[in-house]
């Protein structure tokens, strides 16, 4: 046997989804899916690993091409069902060179050397006889197996197929590799481990890996949509200038300066973010995210991403009132909680009454001379909202879309919808808190690792319980 | 100090051009340095990082090295540091040459002496703190005024030319930066300050021990002698203990008076005493005013050292830094397959499916039930038409006796199929058995039917036209879509 670890064959006629399977499990964009037969040519073979241990192996196959021809050989040679899977090897041994028989090798070969068999089908279309030439000569290889009934289109079949199948198979489960979440990726992988006892306890530590690296990866995300939010809050561009100069166009220029500075850091953020999720193939398709195409600083991206007047003023009180009430808490309660009601007003009032405007510009004195125009850093109260719900939607899409799914993401929203109603009060003060110490100044230590925290938690949340989804 | 500077300014610079680094590669190759160098999650931050940035700097070249900014910034700031020194040293000579001017008719003003050499500098130093501390609650325009004063703020902004572009996007936010900054300009300004009065005290020395200096105090106000004589060995406190001579007692504050109405002729002894002022005065300039900037100049650089340090622990790049190091890496590898161009060539495609008593029907892998095959001749034809059954779980010699109960002068010959099945090998074979059987002249048409049996779909039929135009067949054609 070739392999210590455990390692599974996806099998099945030409078309029927094994790569698109094998891309889903695999996480990996780069695996060819195409509606053309025999795209898959060789069999591919992929390692799951953690620090560079393998763990278990995903084979994709190439189709059957002549599965009479190959049962007819095997059968002439079989006396009895105990020689069946020496047959089968020596079917692979005499025919490697053989080109009518080279999907068939390529197919065999991990089976013959200890593979179990992931055999896909698609049931979306018909059961037809022809699938029992190929399903008779996989029960000739001996080896545990798995029937996986993928879907692709409309149709429904599945109790014709489960007929069929479960002559075969001692387990057949539906799984749609382009729609399946990372649940669903998971279920299936302990599934695996029933077809054979040994193979359960790695599968499962990679279950536990897999886990743990989603989670990962969300937080590594949080950091990254942190990062971009600190950036945005703090940044400020500066010119200098002569006391002639006239300071209207240079405000304008200025002013778009910023914006576009913005703009680029959050286009980053989001490749980022894409990067993270092994989605780096997705630049063309994100402009299909028709909710993120729309400009950062339009109002339609503010009123869809941010907080309504009121949820922010209610915000900015909660919030007022988190800050206010530590120092109470500092003065052991001596100050009879005037900590927290002076917050809350100073903070609701201010998100009340805080002006629309994105920046504030300063002119200061230049320490070699000259005047320094500066705008910025952003001061309009709902900004890191919008900013934070752009984010928050992108992460979503991008960490659900599995890697058979070629297809660009749609997300259809009607108007007065507005994307931060999904996130429960308590977590958005929470956020708001964390983003008024990180507005005060340090951006980094503690009030960044807090940011990130909650950020983390926000990503937990799913944007689309307010808004249909559509593909 | 300089070392962690450089490190820390080329790390941030050398992470933020990583990030265009493919993610799964960084994850890789940072992780297989934190297994090599066996970095625990235990060891302090700045450490790991510290033996990450050696790792990463073995595997890149001496040039890159030395063209990084940290480098640079190492050098502006050690060209900086000296000038700033050599100016403060020259500022120092020259006011302290001004201040010690004597030309015998009055002894040089102890009250103005100190008062500019040393007066002045502690006042600005104070303020210096202030600003350190308490810049916001300072006016804007005494804070700017002072900082066309300072010449840390010089160097500051001069410096900021020689950054590149978009370097501090990533630190400038940093509360470590901003303190980095801060301390930093203050060591610059104290450097300046250190320069100023060993300049003062070289000056001071020269003047004592090449000409004869004498030195007075002289006021308006109806002071007792004896009064300013305890003030000054108030002032002479931190050195009494040790350097008594550096105190002046009793009769030489009384004797050290004068009045510039008063004629300037002194006795040579009188002038001599009057010279002993000069330990007190070099005393207050070292214990006033080089000291306290030595000691801040230390303490700069010690915080602006913990600023580097913690510039080296926080912020996102630096703990992304460290999740790549300490945690495993959990990913696929393997071969992937290039994708291979999709053929160009398509078998040709026919319209209309008329079915004359020229035309032969097969029936592949049952792609239609019986009562199906009936109603769909009917529907396009009043003619009788027998259909040959083959299937790919036939033998050989089963499809050639099929192929056999076809009328031979057919011209014609339809195989309808699942479209949804596209086409295999042993399809191949058949088509390849039929030409076989029934010779080149015979037009193939193939309909990959859908699952209703009634409709070829556009899918359906560019899969199968792409996967037959291999067969390089003259007379072979797919049908165009029906519905």
């Amino acid at each position: 046997m070739m392999d210590q670890i455990p390692t599974f064959a996806v099998v099945g006629r030409p078309n029927k989804g094994k790569s698109s399977i094998v891309a889903t499990l695999a996480e990996n964009d780069r695996v060819a899916i195409s509606p053309t037969p025999g795209t898959t040519r060789v069999a591919q073979r992929h390692v799951f690993c953690i620090d560079s241990e393998p763990r278990y192996a995903l084979v994709d196959t190439p189709g059957f091409q002549r599965p009479r021809e190959l049962l007819t050989w095997l059968q002439k040679r079989a006396d009895s069902a105990s020689d069946r899977p020496s047959v089968v090897a020596d079917f692979v041994r005499l025919h490697e060179a053989d080109p009518r028989f080279l999907d068939e090798c390529e197919l065999l070969r991990p089976l013959v050397e200890g593979a179990g068999i992931l055999y896909v089908v698609d049931g979306a279309k018909p059961y037809g006889a022809e699938y029992e030439l190929e399903m008779e000569i996989l029960q000739w290889t001996g080896r545990p197996r798995m029937a996986l009934i993928n879907l692709i289109g409309e149709g429904d079949y599945l109790e014709q197929w489960r007929q069929a199948l479960g002559q075969y198979f001692s387990i057949v489960r539906v799984f749609d590799a382009i729609h399946a979440d990372f649940e669903k990726r998971v279920s299936l992988l302990r599934a695996f481990g029933e077809l054979n006892e040994a193979w359960r306890a790695p599968l499962e530590t990679a279950v536990k890996e897999l886990a743990a690296e989603r989670s990962r990866r969300q937080t590594r995300s949080a950091r990254e949509i942190a990062d971009n939010l600190v950036m945005a809050m703090t940044r400020s561009e500066r010119v200098r200038m002569t006391d002639s100069d006239d300071v209207s166009p240079i405000k304008v220029q200025l002013r778009e300066r910023l914006q576009e500075r913005i703009r680029q850091r959050e286009q980053s953020a989001m490749k980022r973010v894409q990067a993270i999720y092994l989605h780096g193939d997705l630049d063309r398709e994100v402009k299909g995210m028709e909710l993120l195409a729309t400009d950062l600083f339009t109002n339609e991206s503010w009123e869809l991403f941010g907080l309504a007047k009121s949820q922010l003023a209610v915000t900015g009180a909660l919030s007022g009132a988190a800050v206010g009430g530590g120092i109470d808490l500092m003065l052991g309660g001596a100050s009879l909680l005037l900590g927290a009601g002076i917050g809350a007003l100073l903070g609701g009032a201010g998100a009340w009454f805080g002006g629309e405007e994105l920046a504030s510009f300063k002119v200061m004195g230049n320490a070699v001379g000259g005047r320094v125009l500066q705008v910025g850093p952003v001061e309009a109260k709902n900004f890191p909202w919008v900013l934070l719900g752009r984010a928050w939607l992108h992460h979503r899409l991008v960490a659900e879309r599995n890697h058979a799914w070629r297809a660009a993401l749609v997300v259809a929203v009607s108007a007065e919808q507005n994307l931060m109603d999904a996130v429960p009060g308590s977590l958005r003060t929470e956020i708001a808190v964390a983003i008024r110490r990180v507005a005060k100044g340090d951006a980094a230590g503690d009030s960044y690792d807090r940011l990130v925290a909650v950020i983390d938690k926000l990503l937990e949340h799913d944007p689309r319980s307010k808004i249909a989804n559509g593909v | 100090m300089r070392s962690n500077l450089v490190a820390a300014v080329d790390i941030l610079q050398w992470l933020e051009e990583d990030a265009r680094t493919p993610e799964q590669e960084r994850i890789k190759r940072d992780r297989q340095i934190g297994r090599q160098l066996d970095l625990a999650p235990g060891q302090p931050r700045f450490r790991r990082v510290l033996a990450w940035w050696d790792e990463i700097g073995t595997r890149t070249t001496a040039e890159s090295k030395t063209t990084r900014f940290g480098h640079r910034l190492a050098t502006l700031l050690n060209l900086a540091s000296g000038m700033l020194a050599l100016f403060g040293f020259f500022v120092g000579i020259g006011i302290a040459g001004i201040a010690f001017g004597y030309h015998g008719d009055h002894p040089v003003n102890l009250f103005a002496l100190i008062g500019v050499l040393v007066g002045i500098p502690f006042v600005l130093l104070i303020v210096s703190l202030l600003l350190l501390r308490g810049r916001a609650l300072l006016p804007v325009s005494l804070v700017d005024a002072m900082a066309v004063l300072n010449p840390g703020r010089w160097v500051g902004s001069w410096l900021e030319r020689h950054v590149p572009v978009g370097f501090f996007d990533s630190v400038s936010r940093r509360a470590s930066h901003r303190s980095f900054a801060r301390w930093q300009l203050l060591a610059f300004s104290q450097l300046s300050a250190i320069g100023y009065f060993i300049g003062v005290f070289v000056v001071a020395i020269a003047l004592v021990v090449f000409t004869d200096l004498a030195f007075g105090w002289s006021t308006t106000l109806l002071v007792d002698s004896a009064d300013v004589g305890n003030g000054l060995r108030l002032l002479a406190l931190p050195w009494s203990g040790w350097l008594p001579v550096a105190v002046p007692d009793t009769e030489l504050v009384e004797a050290s008076r004068f009045y510039r109405l008063e004629t300037s002729a002194r006795s040579g002894s009188q002038a001599a005493l009057l010279g002993l002022w000069w330990p007190f005065v070099l005393m207050t300039i070292l214990v006033y005013g080089l000291v306290p900037r030595l000691l801040l100049f230390r303490i700069a650089n010690w915080r602006t050292g913990r600023s580097i340090r913690t510039l080296l622990e926080e912020g996102p790049e630096i703990t992304a830094l460290l999740d790549r190091l300490c945690t495993p890496t959990v990913d696929f590898e393997g071969a992937v397959e290039r994708e291979q161009p999709e053929p160009s060539a398509e078998t040709p495609g026919v319209s209309g499916l008329d079915i004359d008593p020229q035309t032969a029907v097969v029936v592949w892998n049952q792609a239609m039930t019986n009562d199906q095959l009936s109603a769909w001749l009917s529907a396009r034809s009043s003619i009788s038409v027998a259909p040959v059954r083959a299937s790919e779980w036939q033998s050989a010699e089963e499809q050639r006796a099929g192929l056999s109960q076809i009328d031979e002068t057919s011209r014609r010959l339809l195989i309808l199929t699942k479209g949804w099945e596209p086409p295999l090998l042993a399809f191949c074979d058949f088509l390849a058995l039929t030409r076989e059987e029934l010779g080149g002249e015979i037009v193939i048409v193939i309909v990959p039917l859908d699952t209703t049996t009634r409709c070829v779909r556009q899918q359906d039929r560019d899969v199968w036209a792409r996967a037959l135009a291999r067969q390089g067949d003259p007379k072979l054609y797919v049908v165009g879509p029906i519905g």
